[in-house]
């Protein structure tokens, strides 16, 4: 933040202060709705939770509470927190929003066909791992985070998140492996 | 680095930074039958990234979060802020009034011609923001802050006029956009390749929040640009240079750059929302800046120290020219008419109350801020 410092920053948010929102929403819509997207593989019901994401993080600055100094940091904790919620209820329930998806023109056929086949087994693979593996496997691949990122967000020490993502993508190639279609 | 744990992040970084797999792995064969397949699986763990959000998406859920904000923020103006009793708060940011006024009054003159860089600036701030904080009267406040708003586009200007390099930050309303030169309330702004900025696309007449750098030839060079709500406080209009006499303005507008003077007609309209400080025959001072009203229509009773919605156009010199005012009071009783006008449409400039601004002279005298 190059010009205002942090604290004004955050005081200006549980402020409510209509500019401080915009600026949060603008820089961190996007990330939080990528992490939330590949954690659920589902385009609406991304919608439905990157805006609980959003409105928790109102109610959070009503109380007081919030985010003091790493606003990215707390939406992306947060919707860790919501995406594994909403996981409990919805029973992990499959989705099959990867079949609606529009063709893509650059491609031939059979590329596409076996690009959303691989991405099928993908998405069956991730939904297998731990709610922890998902979040660490969202954030350091969905998201690009560094490690050091990824554990100030999981609040575990690197070496931790190095153990996570070592267990995530054996458990991902095992459930690739044992895919119908490979 | 035997812990296959390190060498898997080692091979991982080198994938995210566009390496093969192969490569990846180059320094580790004594681990390659293990890595391998979990590299695999990250390779196809970052192919599933970059899901963008789709820009219909973004607006519902921009709208979604701002709205319910300004829920919660109408909800609490009765709520003291930080639960604090009433008069233990007026008391205590008496007391500091006070500490402040005999320890630091002259500190304070000092610091109120400074621009950012400078070393009293933050002192200017902080005081400005105390200056807020014991605004207890909402309408107060809000004249405060775009008083101060307006500070911040003079200092800008200031540091400009001087070639002063700073980092700055400031409110205001997109008037031109021409390839990556902006005009922003009267401020050149330089929109750059590393230019942050909105999923959603800017388009003139939207108000906007930037940071950015002040450079020797006259402009500001963005480094981020974000939206404000289509319903926030007026951001001023542009750096004070007000003129007092209430002749039509013919002046240029302040340091616009030739490039962006000559572009294409101003006639886009805009909303704000202000309080009036001032009523003319043909000029009324809104939020500290000059607003043509000749060619307005004027709903509501307005007065000074009204707050006012009003819609209109800036001229070629820069200065802006109300269409329609209307008192937010009148509005309160018809919500929902303006809810959802963006910016962009055609300038109107239709009359439609037969009450003049010369009617209402008549009836409020004209009173200084």
């Amino acid at each position: 933040m190059p010009i205002r410092e942090e604290q004004q920053f955050a005081g200006e948010l549980r402020n409510l202060e209509a500019q401080a929102l915009a600026g949060v929403y603008d820089h961190y819509s996007v990330a939080v709705y990528k992490y939330v997207r590949y954690r659920l593989g589902d385009d609406r019901m991304a919608e439905d939770v990157a805006s609980e994401v959003f409105l928790s993080l109102l109610e959070s600055l009503q109380r007081g509470s919030g985010p003091r100094t790493n606003v990215k940091g707390w939406l992306l904790a947060t919707a860790g927190h919501i995406v594994t919620d909403h996981l409990r209820r919805a029973y992990r329930r499959p989705t099959e929003s990867l079949d609606d998806e529009h063709p893509d023109a650059g491609r031939s056929l059979d590329d596409e066909f076996d690009r959303r086949q691989r991405s099928r087994d993908f998405q069956r693979a991730y939904q297998q791992l731990t709610h922890e593996q998902q979040h660490v496997v969202a954030l350091r691949f969905g998201e690009g985070l560094s490690l050091e990122e990824t554990a100030a967000i999981t609040g575990k020490n690197v070496n931790a998140v190095k153990a996570l993502q070592f267990r995530a993508l054996q458990a991902i190639q095992r459930n690739i492996g044992e895919s119908p279609h490979e | 680095m035997n812990r296959p744990e390190d060498a898997l992040e080692t091979a991982v970084q080198a994938l995210a930074k566009g390496q093969s797999i192969d490569t990846a792995l180059a320094d580790f064969p004594h681990l390659r039958a293990e890595l391998l397949p979990l590299l695999r699986a990250a390779a196809a763990a970052q192919q599933e990234g970059g899901a963008e959000i789709p820009v219909d998406v973004s607006r519902r859920l921009r709208m979604a979060f701002l709205d319910r904000a300004a829920e919660l923020r109408s909800a609490g103006v009765a709520k003291p802020r930080w639960g604090m009793h009433p008069f233990p708060r007026l008391a205590m940011t008496l007391g500091l009034v006070l500490a402040l006024a005999l320890t630091s009054t002259g500190l304070v003159r000092a610091s109120s011609a400074t621009v950012p860089g400078d070393q009293l600036y933050r002192v200017k701030r902080s005081w400005e923001g105390l200056r807020l904080l014991l605004s207890v009267q909402p309408q107060i406040r809000y004249m405060l802050a775009s008083e101060f708003e307006q500070e911040r586009l003079d200092e800008i200007q200031e540091l400009l006029a001087e070639g002063n390099a700073a980092s700055i930050g400031f409110s205001g309303v997109v008037s031109l956009k021409q390839n990556g030169n902006w005009l922003v309330s009267g401020i050149p702004v330089a929109i750059t390749g590393s230019t942050i900025l909105p999923a959603t696309t800017i388009v003139e007449g939207e108000p906007v929040l930037v940071f950015g750098v002040t450079q020797g030839d006259g402009v500001v060079v963005a480094e981020r640009v974000t939206l404000l709500p289509p319903r926030a406080a007026l951001p001023p209009l542009a750096p004070s240079m007000v003129h007092d006499d209430e002749q039509e303005s013919q002046t240029e507008p302040p340091r616009s750059d030739s490039a962006l003077s000559d572009g294409p007609p101003a006639y886009v309209t805009y909303q704000f929302t202000g309080i009036v400080e001032r009523l003319g025959t043909n000029v009324w001072q809104i939020n500290r800046q000059r607003v043509l009203v000749q060619e307005a229509a004027i709903l509501g009773s307005i007065k000074v120290g009204s707050e006012i919605w009003f819609e209109g156009y800036y001229a070629r010199d820069g200065t802006f020219v109300a269409t329609r005012i209307e008192s937010t009071t009148n509005l309160r009783h018809d919500d929902g008419r303006h809810e959802g006008q963006g910016s962009g449409g055609e300038g109107s400039g239709s009359r439609e109350d037969s009450e003049s601004s010369q009617d209402r002279e008549a009836e409020e005298p004209e009173a200084d801020p």
